[in-house]
């Protein structure tokens, strides 16, 4: 045994043992094993030599080595299908190099592995320096230590051939200091663990900073005013400002179509396509192209994030197809892009971009990842905004619903005048802060009255208005002088032309004389009167042909005489009645109005009101009432 | 409710979906005068997936149509069917209003409107 040998060799060992722990410590890359491999080997080789003392061993150990080297650098460049024909050759040449230990066959091969290991080194060099930064991930280690690698691969090769492994000064300081090649690899990553630790704390920093200064600018504009499209461009001008970019723009997909519109923009972003000659002609004509031109999603690169909600990041546009109009020397010229879906909702609703638009100018990956930062905290602005908003349109719509409803309780009649020979009863319960029936009484003579039911389309205070416009001409124009469909042929004059179409309104109208029992009726598209015989115990539908009110200004009404007997129901109702629904999505509907009715026709009309009214309320049940309901009642005595 | 527009040549069709009612009918304006806002002049507008028509809902179909008409530009309502049909013609509107059988039925209609 020889320990003199191996002492030299214990000192560096150590210390590429220590220095692997170091390394392993903070990160493990998979090349990281070959290092440890390789040290492996080698401890496995001296230490074999110390017991042994058989020098035959050294030559295939190095190939072994050598072989490790060349695998640890496919962990960065990755594998080829040469490299199993390399690994074969190279078993093959330990498998002649073994049996020749225990049979000789061949007495220069220790010679001939020597030339074979100068050979495999040679490639190893050959192989690190075709490596650049382009075409390998992570290749800083093999840049920073392929040139001393492999010079110190060589010498080590070179020196063994020249004076074999059994020379005193090649185990005593060669092989020793052999140690020290994997012993710099280790160093090498070390360093390199520590420049990225650097790095990475100082991009969160910036990345923070960037953000908080984003969300401070972002604050400002939202307390101001709630005002998307301002939101957008402060957004815009702190994402272009905080990486470093020429221009940007933000696109959102249109609430109707399945296309992009430029919301806001910040310095001159070329369209990203085709762009027609006469919007190239200058700068100012380029951005009015750009801001007016939608773009289908799919289309470009900005239509293509939002279809996929992916993040697209364009190092190069030189090296993009899909970037093709954009790299020419013009002014549509474009060197890098980043481009951010916004995703409100779980949806991507628009896109962020920024562009670099100067010769040799990138984004690379840190602005990529801060883009993505404020991407992120945009999106979910935008989302807090149009929430904000419809919280604050629901609000204001439901206040005006209140004062709407107001306007209308006050516009009913208090009470119904008292007749000598026919009974009047009504029910109205208006819906919860919707507003839109109106129904009124008129005495015109001492035997004559006239019955209005009207329903105007559309609430809020519109609604509440054109009921107020209705009721005035009602009252104006009522009188026994006048019959049912002038009346409403009056008031169709009136309102036609001066309300918005959406609260175009229906009533009907009916006058009726109680001591000859006639009713005189007209339609204007309310729905029908109902009329009850006590003779025959039977209800009928009673129609006019007209439009609704304030539709055509020469719509014509027409109307309807007819007597009734003592004990007859008239009945008008709002579609509120009818369209009443339980909690299983049933209607009350006109079967259950008549079937009442004829049940319990021979009860006063205040009480058969009150029969109905309790029928409907046990009917609907705990359902939610949707519309106002309004039913009167005529009985003819 | 939805709106969703495609193009049958020069002629949208304005797809809605869903119910159409108080508080959602006006949506149906804006998009139109929107629309109008950028030169298309026809449209066809696609009941066939409204579950619930209301009084408001009749409304904004009224004011598209009278905007349109006051402006010469041609308007048809296609797939009025079930309760929808029922509360148009409960308001006396089924012969005010232009209406089609369907999409295709309305876009040739317009069509032959055009060509004369």
């Amino acid at each position: 045994m020889n320990v003199g040998l191996f002492l030299p060799k214990v000192v560096p060992a150590l210390f590429c043992i220590v220095m692997f722990a170091a390394v392993r410590r903070v990160s493990s890359v998979p090349a990281l094993r070959f290092v440890a491999v390789i040290v492996a080997v080698m401890l496995a080789r001296d230490v074999l030599h110390a017991f042994t003392g058989v020098i035959s061993y050294f030559p295939l150990a190095d190939l072994v080595i050598i072989t490790l080297y060349v695998f640890w650098l496919r962990a960065y460049t990755g594998r080829t299908r040469f490299d199993v024909f390399y690994l074969a050759l190279n078993a093959l040449a330990c498998a002649a190099g073994a049996v020749n230990i225990f049979i000789p066959f061949f007495s220069q091969i220790e010679f001939f592995l020597g030339i074979w290991l100068l050979v495999n080194v040679a490639y190893f060099a050959v192989l690190t320096g075709l490596v650049s930064s382009i075409d390998t991930e992570k290749a800083d280690i093999v840049l920073r230590s392929r040139a001393v690698v492999s010079a110190a691969l060589f010498i080590v090769s070179i020196v063994t051939l020249l004076y074999g492994y059994d020379h005193p000064l090649v185990q005593t300081l060669l092989l020793p200091a052999s140690y020290l090649i994997p012993g710099w690899l280790l160093l090498n990553y070390n360093a390199l663990q520590h420049a990225e630790g650097a790095q990475t704390i100082q991009f969160y920093s910036s990345n923070l900073d960037a953000t908080y200064g984003f969300m401070e600018n972002l604050g400002n504009a939202i307390t101001a005013k709630i005002d998307l499209s301002r939101v957008l461009e402060m957004i815009i001008t702190s994402a272009v400002r905080n990486i470093g970019g020429d221009a940007g723009s933000i696109l959102m997909v249109d609430e109707y179509e399945d296309i992009l519109r430029v919301k806001a923009t910040y310095g001159i972003y070329p369209p990203l396509g085709p762009v027609p000659d006469l919007a190239r002609v200058t700068p100012a004509s380029l951005k009015k192209y750009f801001a007016e031109t939608a773009i289908p999603i799919g289309q470009t690169v900005l239509g293509e994030t939002v279809q996929s909600g992916k993040p697209n990041l364009i190092h190069d546009a030189r090296q993009d197809e899909r970037m093709r109009h954009n790299t020419a020397d013009d002014i549509l010229f474009v060197s890098s892009l980043a481009a951010i879906p916004l995703v409100v909702r779980n949806r991507a609703l628009g896109v962020l971009s920024v562009l670099k638009r100067a010769e040799n100018q990138y984004f690379d990956e840190r602005d990529f990842q801060h883009l993505t930062t404020l991407a992120e905290y945009a999106s979910i602005t935008i989302d807090n905004l149009y929430t904000y908003t419809e919280v604050l349109e629901k609000r204001e719509f439901e206040r005006e619903l209140d004062i709407a409803a107001q306007i209308q309780r006050k516009l009913l009649p208090d009470r119904l005048p008292d007749l000598e020979r026919a009974e009047l009863a009504v029910y109205n319960m208006p819906a919860k802060g919707v507003s839109g029936d109106y129904y009124d009484v008129f005495r015109l003579d001492d035997d004559t009255i006239g019955v209005a039911i009207c329903d105007v389309a559309g609430k809020g205070i519109p609604a509440a208005m054109v009921m107020v416009m209705i009721r005035s001409i009602l009252h104006l124009i009522v009188s026994s002088q006048r019959d049912a469909a002038t009346t409403l042929n009056w008031i169709n004059r009136g309102i036609t032309g001066r309300i918005e179409l959406d609260h175009y309104a229906t009533i009907a109208f009916l006058i009726y004389d109680q001591k000859k029992r006639e009713v005189l009726y007209s339609n204007a598209a309310h729905l029908p009167l109902l009329v009850h015989r006590q003779g025959t115990g039977t209800t009928f539908k009673l129609d006019t042909e007209g439009l609704p009110i304030g539709i055509e200004q020469d719509a014509r009404y027409e109307q309807k005489r007819f007597s009734v007997e003592p004990g007859d129901v008239l009945i008008l109702c709002t579609d509120g009645i009818l369209e009443a629904m339980n909690t299983s999505g049933q209607q009350y509907g006109l079967g259950g109005l008549k079937r009442m009715v004829e049940k319990h026709a021979a009860l006063p009309a205040a009480d058969l009101v009150e029969a109905i009214r309790g029928d409907l309320v046990r009917f609907v049940g705990t359902a939610r009432q949707q519309d106002d309901q309004t039913l009167l009642l005529l009985k003819a005595l | 409710m939805e709106i969703k527009l495609r193009r049958a040549g020069t002629i949208y069709v304005i797809d809605i979906t869903g119910e159409m009612d108080l508080y959602n009918a006006f949506k149906l304006k804006d998009i139109v005068l929107k629309m109008i806002g950028r030169q298309i002049k026809e449209y066809v507008i696609n009941l066939e997936n409204v579950e619930y028509l209301d009084s408001s809902g009749i409304g904004a179909l009224l004011s598209v149509h009278a905007e349109l008409k006051k402006r010469g530009m041609a308007l048809v309502i296609a797939n009025v069917k079930g309760s929808v049909k029922r509360v148009i013609e409960l308001t006396k509107l089924n012969g005010y209003l232009p209406i089609a059988a369907d999409v295709n039925e309305a876009v040739s209609r317009i069509r032959g409107m055009t060509s004369q």
